[in-house]
């Protein structure tokens, strides 16, 4: 290596400008004045080298004869180019290196306009488009809460005959088998199996919510929406990273809080994590589902999409809200994204993403769920024997705290009772409205049955469903009409018992609560972790108000127009 | 069209996207995104992407489907130090 030489072509030579070539030359004279021996490199490129501080040429050339005074005489003059450039001298030669390139390029190479802007670029003009951008991105999602509510009713409905059917029965055959008492029965049928099984009933549209989720990240969507919101989220005085955690916020606020942790700025930090927890994370979609199927029918996917939009807009007035007063704005920093071109989605990493977090549903099902449904049956039967839900100690303090949901629709015990049971986890309102309503119904006398004769009843019912659905994803074609309207939108236990005690008003009044009301538990316990018990504190306070007041405009003005 | 780029980023507070930005100067995305890599190595860039420091320290990262999707992101240090 050390004997190596370097040779250059004398036919061309990359002009860097006037003051760069003039201390090019200088360092070039200045090897002849200071006797420096050049024999192994060409003088213009070894000066070049020694101006741009090119560490490997460094090292070689303090090795030899003189070569620390030509390293100081460079530096020399490096020192001073940058001071009239006002940059290091190794990115002022390749910016012009990278101008010469281009312009060769584009001298030499002309591409048709159409391979010049592809089909990407195309595409993403229109979708992170300064104005239309935002548009698409809720079009986007409508579509997806549409298929998703449309496409998995008919297996909600079977999921919820399975549990309260063959799956209750089952238990049912257990328990009378080993001759349990019955506190027993009511433990099992009237609070786990209503409580766990109300939940996991939302599995299938999990599944499919989570499955076109992963089409959309596969394809490339989603990167285009983190772009435009990121945008769009600036527009209103937010940190553009504030994105990240707002979109994991539509998982689970747990992680979402941790996420803060990317963005440098603690203030940007504390506003994310007041905003996340009203983003409607996967725990709130069992509430709307519930209540969408129950009031709205074929239009529960709107309404649940207007929650999710609705989460945002509250997330961004938050923000505006808190920028101007006790969070003020830090310097807004630019930054670019790197859109991955779009792609097919690979339907195998598609699933595995659909599976792992549904299986985290089901889990929490299995933990979280089991337990707050067997302390509710617990609250619900003390003092022990009590016969009315209403009297027990759990309906006793729901019925002191109703009057408090009165003015917003929902003042009735169970309610009241079911949003504190709420602060655990969100799911926990849908499993303790069923404990209440349902749990505790008289159940009508069954005929005996067999094992045999239960699976075909499940296979029939899954196959009926499945077709159900493919009849509704066909319809959605213009021109197709395969659904039964009679047939379609089967009432599970739990719809009927709520049309009984709200009205689509309040239904929605509601919902607008359990959207913008205090974080659970655990998101709590995160922003504590991160921020202090202030913040914490700050986050349920200013959430509890603002789900308050907005449920109150959403009842109130609607009853004044007549809606309810 | 180093100092393009910066510049570009230092004045555009709602971002750029490597399409836009091999627009505004008049390159290739490809060229671009090798000056975008000399310009973190000397500095003027952050990158704060998948693979950049802000999410190295973060607990959730392995789990954040987002930031596999998203792709790198890049910020102007000169902005980037006024925070």
């Amino acid at each position: 290596m050390t004997n190596m030489t370097i040779t250059t072509s004398p036919l061309f030579q990359l002009d860097y400008g006037g003051k760069i070539e003039r201390e090019i030359a200088k360092l070039i004279a200045a090897f002849d004045e200071l006797g420096f021996d050049t024999a192994r490199y060409p003088k213009r490129w070894l000066a070049l080298k020694l101006l741009e501080a090119d560490e490997d040429i460094l090292q070689r050339v303090s090795e030899m004869p003189n070569g620390d005074r030509v390293i100081a005489r460079a530096r020399q003059g490096a020192n001073h180019l940058k001071d009239m450039l006002g940059d290091d001298v190794d990115l002022l030669t390749a910016d012009r290196r990278y101008g010469y390139i281009n312009g060769v390029v584009r001298q030499s190479f002309h591409r048709p306009l159409m391979d010049r802007i592809a089909l990407t670029d195309r595409i993403d003009d229109i979708v992170t488009h300064k104005w239309l951008g935002l548009p698409v991105f809720f079009a986007v999602m409508y579509v997806v809460f549409r298929l998703v509510i449309d496409v998995s009713s008919p297996f909600l409905d079977w999921t919820d005959a399975v549990i309260n059917g063959p799956i209750a029965r089952l238990f049912r055959f257990i328990l009378d088998l080993v001759t349990a008492p019955a506190w027993i029965h009511s433990l099992v049928i009237d609070g786990i199996v209503a409580g766990v099984g109300g939940v996991l009933v939302f599995v299938p549209g999990l599944l499919i919510l989570y499955f076109f989720l992963a089409l959309l990240e596969d394809s490339g969507y989603m990167s285009r929406a983190a772009f435009v919101m990121d945008r769009f989220m600036r527009v209103v005085g937010l940190h553009g990273k504030s994105f990240i955690p707002m979109i994991l916020g539509f998982g689970c606020a747990v992680p979402a809080i941790y996420a803060t942790r990317t963005i440098p700025s603690r203030r940007d930090r504390v506003l994310t994590a007041l905003l996340v927890p009203l983003m409607s994370c996967s725990a709130r979609l069992p509430v709307y589902v519930v209540f969408g199927l129950a009031f709205f029918g074929a239009r529960a996917g709107t309404v649940i999409w207007a929650m999710y939009a609705l989460g945002i807009v509250v997330a961004m007035l938050a923000g505006m809200v808190f920028t101007r007063t006790i969070l003020k704005p830090d310097v807004t920093s630019a930054f670019v994204l790197e859109l991955p071109p779009y792609r097919q989605p690979a339907l195998k990493s598609v699933l595995i993403h659909m599976w792992e977090n549904t299986r985290e549903f089901v889990r929490k099902a299995g933990t979280t769920i089991l337990l707050a449904s067997i302390v509710m049956w617990t609250l619900l039967s003390l003092p022990w024997g009590v016969s009315n839900p209403r009297d027990s100690y759990f309906g006793r303090v729901s019925g002191a705290l109703s009057p408090l949901f009165a003015p917003l629709g929902f003042g009735n015990w169970e309610t009241g009772g079911a949003l504190v049971s709420g602060f655990m986890a969100k799911e926990i309102v849908v499993s303790t409205l069923s404990q209440v309503y349902v749990g505790g119904e008289e159940k009508p006398i069954e005929e005996p049955t067999t094992f045999g004769k239960e699976l075909t009843v499940i296979g029939r019912g899954f196959v009926e469903a499945a077709v159900g659905s493919g009849k509704i994803l066909l319809s959605i074609l213009p021109g197709v009409n395969l659904v039964d309207e009679e047939a379609a939108g089967e009432d599970t236990a739990l719809s009927l018992a709520l049309r009984e005690h709200f009205t689509p008003l309040s239904a929605v009044a509601l919902l607008v609560f359990v959207l913008l009301y205090v974080p659970c538990v655990a998101t709590l316990g995160a922003i504590k972790h991160e921020f202090g018990r202030s913040w914490a504190a700050t986050s349920a306070v200013y959430q509890t108000v603002v789900a308050w007041l907005a449920a109150f405009l959403v009842y109130q003005g609607g009853r004044l127009l007549g809606l309810g | 069209m180093l100092n393009q780029i910066v510049a570009l980023l230092e004045a555009k507070e709602n971002g750029l996207s490597l399409s836009e930005i091999s627009r505004a100067v008049n390159a290739q995305p490809s060229a671009v995104l090798s000056m975008i890599e000399l310009l973190v190595k000397k500095g003027k860039l952050l990158e704060i992407g998948p693979d950049g420091q802000c999410c190295t320290t973060c607990s959730v990262r392995a789990e954040c489907n987002l930031l596999k999707a998203r792709g790198r992101r890049y910020v102007a240090a000169a902005l980037m130090s006024k925070n």
